[in-house]
């Protein structure tokens, strides 16, 4: 249960914001609805509300990014960007 | 028994190789394909699994007996808790066999969380290498290769935050798995490159750490700073700084099948043909120059 619950609050984090920004408010308070063990809530308490915030940023960007240079290149516009 | 000149060089391939694969045949001695990419899945419980979609497998099936063959897959979610999803592994185990793939591999990660009702978080989320993970791994990958019936591999991951108090690090989980499994090892060079960036530690150290004896394959790519991160973004070249990594590995392996260049299909027009030749020689050209031994192959 724990392992399983660990992953679902992780998930959470990952998508959707205001959910690891509550974490990162409220620390293990906003992870009541999760059976965890003290270690899994330390590890996702800790400042992954944020960290894991600027992961998915990062992740959503870089598809976005990969996307825009794509359409930018192949019209010429590649060595402006 | 025939001879081959392994390990080769191949790509990963993406919509934008469609022409290439087939003008550039004898630059490629293998191609690895996402199998993720030629079906649609609306997951467990659906009547309508794998339903395959013509012109990406069209591809596949032109690109046989032409070189080998390989699958690198994206949505098997190995380290899910309350996902080990047969009926996909039976879907890659029928495919191995009808287009002959020579390895499978996949992540060591999780996509999928939720039983019944699952939630696809559409990334590769990274798990703590503690051993309650091993032990829930060992079985699964050992029922995987049953299936499968060909090599299987799991690849290093890239990750973006660090768990605190792990019980292993990731080479020694990797190492372990290895050994309980007989699993080989898909070293993912960028991500080893990337993960050495954003945390400040030694790949090369890392990369000693490592059973090499057990990489079937390379993996080699690109990527962007982005927010004081190098992102795994697989945009344009490889990345300078991983050749280097593969000079070091290449002479430690002894089961070395294949050096996999990838990148997003976005970066064509940056790459073109020339720019994908010009990292496929660059591979081959450590390879002839760093491989311990060919292998043999029936």
């Amino acid at each position: 249960m724990s392992l399983r619950d660990f992953q679902r609050a992780l998930t959470s984090l990952t998508l959707d914001v205001g959910f690891a920004n509550a974490v990162y408010a409220g620390g293990i308070d906003a992870l009541a609805a999760y059976e965890l063990s003290p270690l899994e809530a330390r590890r996702l308490e800790r400042d992954f509300g944020v960290g894991l915030d600027a992961a998915a940023l990062i992740l959503d960007l870089e598809h976005e990014v990969r996307r825009l240079k794509g359409v930018l290149r192949a019209q010429g516009l590649g060595r402006e960007i | 028994m025939t001879e081959r000149p392994w390990p080769g060089v191949g790509v990963l391939f993406n919509p934008a190789l469609i022409d290439f694969v087939q003008s550039h045949a004898a630059a490629l001695d293998h191609l690895v394909v996402m199998p993720d990419r030629c079906w649609s899945d609306p997951g467990p419980g659906s009547p309508h699994r794998f339903e395959e979609l013509p012109a990406a497998v069209a591809v596949v099936e032109r690109a046989l007996g032409q070189r080998t063959l390989a699958m690198h897959c994206i949505g098997l979610s190995l380290c899910s808790a309350e996902v080990f999803d047969l009926p996909y592994v039976d879907q890659l185990a029928a495919w191995r066999r009808r287009f002959g793939c020579a390895w499978v591999s996949e992540h060591l990660s999780f996509t999928r969380v939720g039983a019944g009702h699952e939630v696809n978080a559409s990334m590769a989320l990274p798990v703590p290498y503690d051993h309650e993970v091993l032990e829930l791994l060992v079985p699964r990958v050992l029922e995987v290769q049953d299936r499968l019936g060909c090599p299987f591999l799991l690849e290093n991951n890239v990750y973006y935050i660090d768990f605190p108090e792990q019980e292993m690090g990731e080479a020694e989980f990797l190492n372990r798995l290895m050994q309980r499994t007989g699993c080989g090892l898909l070293l993912d060079l960028h991500n080893v490159y990337t993960n050495a960036v954003n945390h400040g530690f030694d790949a090369r150290r890392f990369l000693r750490s490592l059973d090499l004896d057990r990489v079937v394959e390379i993996h080699v790519a690109g990527g962007e700073p982005m927010m004081g991160f190098h992102t795994d973004s697989h945009t344009g070249p490889v990345a300078e700084g991983v050749w280097p990594f593969l000079e070091y590995v290449v002479p430690h392996t002894g089961m070395l099948r294949g050096v996999t260049f990838e990148f997003h299909e976005s970066s064509w027009p940056m790459l073109h043909d020339a720019g994908v030749l010009a990292q496929l020689e660059r591979a081959r050209g450590i390879l002839r120059d760093h491989a311990a031994r060919p292998l043999q192959v029936a």
